[in-house]
């Protein structure tokens, strides 16, 4: 039974009773990851600035490539263009020694070959993010092409990185009451269909529930 | 900021009926919107399905080709189902929805009447109103590059259905909705709310479009005693 | 350009659980032989869960400093509004109170020591 202030304290944050000092799947203010919750699924190292050469990241709405082409940014330096839907995206893209493009599909194509045109005379490392394969553009301007397929998450790696997140919030010296198992795990990777976000909102309520049943 | 006013629905006009609100603008005039963008959507389409086709690549063109003409097809059922839904709201007012009482508390029953009037006429053929109060958690939220809402439900009761009588110029429809005292107050912020609705659809044959109209409800945070 | 720091600020309530439109009132302390620049305390409530974060100030107190030079615990008041929000622990979203205390410290860069206290807000009784 708990003690009046402490009930008084867990009727406030009901996640305190799962030993949590809050949901673990907030939505996070910034769109960088912080060092201890990424996880590293093959690509975590930055490319080189200055190696005249495309890098497509290509993988569906909300498998990580933004994540991604903030994480390499922060390592590399190098501007970050964003491409919105509508007419915003009507801008020339930036090159230098490294730049990276999100959305680059978005990017209308008489821009996008001035852009890697600019690339290959800057001898510039264009980092793209984006849904579709750029190649056929890049090969017009003799710009050689990496691609990397962001393939989509298996459940193993979704536990990972929930039981990952739900750490980083525990309260020290308290016992954790919240574990996501493989089961769910399944369920919620078959559900959220390739997309982090997606799998993060099924988690916040996964987690709300268990708090407010605690 | 907390929102003053409501989605969906403009401040309700207190009336002798009681208090009435109607549909939002956007609610309205929705079907002109999406033919609107429909018929933008097929003519860019067309115009590249043009130049697709007038290519002398051969081969090489057919496939994207192919690929736009979907495009183009998406833009015209999009026109079409805008002209179906303006169909509709020309041939009847803007819905209204009318409670005695306006906000509501948690605890209190109150009467809905919902009606919804014909331009012209009178309605030849019987009909039927369904309608629902439904209360929902709502979310807003822009990571990596995309807007995204998402949505929990809190409540739904289905209310009962009722029969559109013929002869009769105008679909009216009573029922009661009660909000237990153990429900939520509304919440309406810009990026997080707890919204209360009475959804509404209004089935005729003769109109094209199921008629859905939604009624945002303002809860205050008091519970009657 | 201001910054905060590591807060000696002390607030008490006079009550942790207060229904909406109700006086949250409560005493702060600051222990300080130089009257601050500006001392306040605040009313807000803020989210936090999937959607992007809401927060709003609804209420503002402001304390005359020289009052803490005295040593002694000051009285401040707050209003909660009638139309809430309410404290709420939901699936997509909490909808959390405080009371936050912000002292604003002399000198030519300004430094600020804040506190904060969470405060339940209920529904009101008719």
């Amino acid at each position: 039974m708990l003690k009046g202030s402490t009930a008084a304290a867990h009727r406030l944050n009901p996640y305190l009773s799962l030993g949590l000092q809050r949901n673990p799947f907030v939505l996070e203010d910034s769109l960088a990851i912080a060092p201890s919750l990424w996880i590293d699924r093959g690509y975590s190292a930055p490319p080189m600035p200055r190696a005249k050469q495309l890098i497509q990241l290509i993988g569906v709405k909300g498998a990580g490539k933004t994540s991604h082409l903030k994480r390499w940014q922060a390592q590399t330096g190098g501007t970050y263009c964003y491409y919105p839907p509508g007419w915003q995206r009507l801008k020339m893209p930036d090159v230098g020694p490294i730049a990276y493009w999100d959305e680059a599909d978005r990017i209308p194509f008489a821009y996008l070959l001035v852009g890697l045109l600019a690339a290959v005379g800057d001898r510039s490392t264009i980092v793209a993010g984006t849904h579709t394969d750029l190649s056929r553009a890049a090969f017009m301007v003799g710009l050689p092409v990496k691609t990397i397929r962001i393939a989509r998450f298996d459940d193993a790696l979704l536990q990972q990185w929930a039981n990952r997140r739900i750490e980083a919030v525990k309260i020290v010296n308290v016992a954790c009451r919240l574990r996501l198992d493989s089961k769910k795990a399944k369920e919620i990777a078959a559900d959220a269909n390739g997309s982090w976000r997606e799998a993060a909102d099924q988690l916040h309520v996964w987690a709300a529930r268990r708090a407010i049943a605690a | 900021m907390v929102q003053q006013s409501l989605p969906n629905s403009s401040l309700p006009q207190r009336g002798p009926e009681g208090f009435v609100l109607t549909v939002s603008q956007t609610q309205r005039y929705a079907g002109l919107l999406i033919f609107v963008i429909g018929l933008i959507w097929t003519a860019f389409s067309a115009v590249m399905l043009i130049v697709f086709i007038g290519e002398p690549f051969g081969f090489f063109s057919l496939f994207p080709a192919v690929f736009i003409s979907l495009f183009v097809l998406v833009g015209v059922l999009m026109a079409g189902a805008g002209l179906l839904e303006l169909w509709s709201n020309l041939k009847l007012h803007p819905a209204e929805l009318i409670l005695p009482k306006y906000p509501l508390r948690l605890g209190e029953t109150c009467s809905i009447h919902y009606r919804r009037r014909l331009r012209r006429g009178t309605f030849s053929k019987p009909g039927r109103v369904e309608a629902q109060l439904v209360c929902d958690e709502w979310v807003e939220y822009t990571q990596g590059t995309d807007k995204v809402t998402k949505t929990h439900s809190l409540h739904e009761a289905e209310l009962p259905t009722r029969t559109v009588v013929t002869g009769e110029q105008q679909a009216d429809y009573e029922s009661r909705i009660a909000i237990s005292s153990k429900e939520l107050p509304s919440f309406l912020a810009k990026h997080n709310q707890i919204r209360w609705r009475v959804i509404v659809k209004l089935t005729v044959p003769g109109i094209p479009q199921k008629c859905q109209s939604e009624f945002s409800l303002q809860v205050l945070p008091e519970v009657l005693a | 350009m201001s910054t905060i720091s590591m807060s000696t600020i002390s607030l008490f309530l006079d009550e942790e659980r207060v229904a909406s439109g109700d006086r949250i009132s409560g005493k702060l302390s600051y222990p300080t032989q130089t009257p601050p620049q500006e001392v306040m305390v605040e009313l807000l409530w803020q989210t936090e869960g999937r959607g992007t974060r809401d927060r709003q100030v609804v209420d503002t107190c402001l304390i005359d400093p020289q009052q803490l030079t005295l040593g002694f615990a000051i009285p401040f008041t707050v209003q909660s509004p009638d139309e809430g929000p309410i404290t709420y622990n939901g699936f997509l979203f909490r909808i959390l109170w405080e009371i936050r205390a912000t002292v604003v410290l002399p000198g030519m860069v300004a430094k600020k020591e804040q506190q904060t206290q969470p405060v339940s807000v209920i529904c009101r009784r008719s």
